[in-house]
């Protein structure tokens, strides 16, 4: 008996879950939840805000938080989810009424009968002057002239026409659904198989090492990007910048070499990996000459031409310093101190940190030091800041995006109309003719404009 | 700059276009009505006028470039493209109430653009990332987007208070036609967004505030669309729900520049 039972529970409960994917409700539910969703996100904090939030907080906060992974919803395991989940509703929804559909689109459609006929509002039934041939001449002439496509049928001595068009425009809604779909295929391609980040490569140098944007991660790109030279292109006259340009090399090896410009809105592609352009920067080129004065009597001590990194021992014999960054535009609590020099100084086995700006030699006096140091002469070259991309499921998207648009255009804006028209001779040379005109969707009065524009036609 | 006199002069026009159909509403005089309807004509002419004006005067600056770049520029062709659809669709649904909001949302657009700290006249010349031929396709189909859904809200406002079964019918009707029309350009808005932003900022998605508010618009709509196919939504919750949309239209164009940061902050 249970062996009887068991295959009919499963089928009725497999029954329960497709009508659950394939229905309407589902689908508005789950377009209520992402949207509700998405707006949360965008009034969350980012991960550096959450952090703050949390501090104080009691664990459990912070373990919901974290099981969510609400400091980056978008791509939190439940809102992927429930992108998937609607991705089957669409679907099933589609394997649901597709069959249909398709009956419709491929047979050839019926000859109307009467009653069909008859039962449109926009229905007329009268006579003309004209014999059954010209009349179906006549019929015919005008079918053409509002290109529809004829079916004719004869059956006794009576025509029976269905004439056409737009008959495809009911598949639109799944051409919109299949980009839709596609949408979050891609999508979900090229997050899983993809990465994003930043590369930062100065004027004449190489570089291999990607920072991702998730996590700050670093992966080697396989093959090496040398940037020749980066500019600034202005307008005329003017100080506003019009593009940023980088000339970049790239090679894998001297027979894969490509050369080429990366502009702002127009990024380079190379071993299906996109360069864009997105920020640039100064860094120190070469050495730079600092000079140590006194700090009582202003007497210059020593002067060393050192490189970002480099180590020296000050006049004393004993104070390090050590130079640790070249910044363009420094800031120190809200002021910008412009192009400054970053480093530490050693002594005593405490680090002092020192903060030499271009534009005021003095400064480090304030650092009531036995010496002050101050930067003199040198070089400064840009550096291009690219962001690198790969994303496997672009393309995918992009047919998504077309089959969209193109989805949403034919099964909004065009419909499948059909003109129904039976002929049907009278004994004293004249024809009557029974007509009416209907469609899939839109509004009536296309269908009625239809149907006075063919008596007006068949009566002349 | 002249452009910017001819634009306040549409601002009044549209002002005094909204002012007839609002007196029409009230009086029920077809009269004011068709002024109301010869002024939007009219105020549509002149904020073409402007726009052209100002396209001609950035040229003569030296800058050259079609004005859509920032949000003074944007709220003008906002209006342009409201006044255009409404002209086109008012003798078809001709209903006094829809004209009067909808010719309000326009003046108000206007005023705003004319009078907002924010919303600044000048012509400046474009930052690199907005040099792209995807700007002018971009900001026109979202634009004709918002223009359609800001008709569908003031139909919608009315068909939560109609009891007249026929102005019900007739202003779901445009309720609809306008969702449908402001879907398909919303849809094409973010499509060439995307495709944009992919060779700008080299995502196509990137989860901007504005982006994922133009999604959220587009789920909004897209509720609309499919809850004609279901039995339980009548005319009124559709309205509400297009009213919730054309709320998230407003986030989406004003609220994110505002409350939000990111990417986007141009217009």
């Amino acid at each position: 008996m249970n062996k009887n039972k068991r295959p009919n529970f499963i089928e009725k409960a497999g029954v329960k879950l497709w009508d659950f994917f394939a229905s309407l409700k589902l689908t508005v539910f789950l377009f209520s939840v992402i949207a509700s969703a998405s707006v949360a996100g965008t009034f969350l904090p980012d991960r550096i805000g959450i952090m703050r939030f949390l501090q104080g907080k009691p664990s459990w906060v912070a373990d919901f938080f974290q099981i969510f992974e609400l400091y980056d919803i978008y791509y939190s395991w439940w809102f992927v989810l429930l992108i998937i989940i609607l991705g089957v509703n669409i679907l099933c929804c589609s394997f649901e009424r597709l069959p249909g559909v398709l009956k419709i689109v491929f047979k050839k459609p019926l000859p109307p009968s009467v009653p069909r006929i008859e039962s449109f509002e926009n229905k007329k039934d009268f006579y003309v002057n004209k014999t059954l041939n010209q009349a179906k001449d006549s019929a015919e002439k005008f079918f053409k002239l509002k290109k529809l496509k004829i079916f004719l049928v004869n059956s006794g001595d009576k025509l029976f026409f269905t004439a056409e068009k737009g008959r495809n425009s009911r598949l639109g809604v799944y051409v919109a659904h299949l980009g839709f779909l596609l949408l979050i295929i891609g999508g979900v391609a090229g997050t899983m198989g993809g990465f994003s980040g930043v590369i930062d490569i100065p004027e004449n140098e190489t570089s291999n090492i990607v920072t991702l944007f998730k996590n700050r991660g670093k992966i080697d790109l396989g093959f090496d990007v040398t940037c020749t030279s980066f500019e600034i292109k202005r307008y005329e006259n003017s100080s506003t910048p019009k593009s940023y340009e980088s000339e970049i090399i790239f090679n894998k090896g001297s027979e894969n070499e490509k050369k080429g410009l990366v502009k702002v809105n127009s990024p380079l592609k190379y071993n299906g990996i996109k360069f864009i352009q997105s920020g640039y920067g100064r860094v120190l080129e070469g050495k730079v000459k600092i000079s140590v004065y006194d700090i009582l009597t202003d007497e210059k001590k020593g002067e060393y031409e050192i490189e970002q990194g480099d180590q020296i021992v000050l006049p004393d014999g004993k104070t390090e310093f050590t130079l640790f960054s070249f910044r363009p535009n420094f800031q120190i609590s809200g002021m910008n101190l412009g192009e400054t020099f970053i480093g530490f100084i050693l002594k005593d086995n405490s680090e002092i940190p020192v903060a030499l700006p271009v534009s005021a030699p003095g400064f480090d006096k304030h650092r009531k030091g036995d010496f002050y140091l101050v930067p003199e002469k040198f070089n400064t070259k840009y550096y291009t800041s690219l962001q690198v991309n790969k994303d496997p499921g672009v393309y995918i998207v992009y047919l998504g995006f077309l089959l969209l648009s193109l989805g949403i255009f034919v099964s909004f804006f065009m419909r499948h109309s059909s003109f129904y028209l039976i002929l049907e001779p009278l004994e004293n040379g004249k024809t009557r003719i029974l007509c009416s005109a209907g469609s899939n969707k839109g509004s009536k009065d296309l269908n009625d404009e239809l149907v006075s524009d063919f008596l007006e036609f068949i009566r002349k | 700059m002249e452009n910017t006199l001819i634009l306040s002069a549409a601002t009044f026009i549209y002002g005094f276009s909204a002012l007839c159909f609002i007196t029409e509403s009230v009086f029920k005089k077809k009269i004011f009505g068709q002024a109301g309807f010869f002024l939007l004509v009219a105020g549509l002419s002149t904020n073409v006028a402007g726009f052209i004006l100002r396209w001609i005067e950035s040229y003569q600056m030296g800058i050259g470039r079609i004005p859509l770049s920032n949000l003074y520029e944007s709220l003008v062709f906002f209006a342009i493209s409201g006044a255009f659809l409404y002209a086109v669709i008012y003798k078809k649904f001709d209903n006094s109430v829809v004209a009067s909001i909808t010719t309000t949302i326009i003046f108000l657009a206007m005023a705003y653009a004319g009078l907002s700290p924010s919303a600044d006249s000048a012509i400046t010349p474009l930052i690199p990332a907005l040099r792209s031929n995807w700007l002018t396709v971009h900001v026109i189909t979202c634009f004709l987007g918002y223009a359609a859904f800001a008709v569908s809200f003031a139909a919608s406002m009315i068909i939560l208070f109609t009891r007249n079964e026929n102005t019900l019918r007739n202003l779901d009707d445009l309720n609809y036609k306008m969702i449908v029309f402001g879907f398909l350009f919303l849809s094409l808005g973010i499509i060439t967004g995307a495709v944009w932003a992919d060779s700008a900022w080299g995502r196509y998605w990137s989860w901007d505030p504005k982006e994922t508010w133009s999604l959220i618009t587009w789920f909004v709509y897209a509720i609309v669309l499919h809850a004609r196919y279901m039995k339980n939504f009548t005319k009124k919750t559709i309205a509400w729900i297009s009213i919730v949309g054309f709320i998230a239209v407003m986030f989406t164009y004003f609220g994110v520049n505002f409350v939000l940061a990111g990417l986007h902050s141009y217009a």
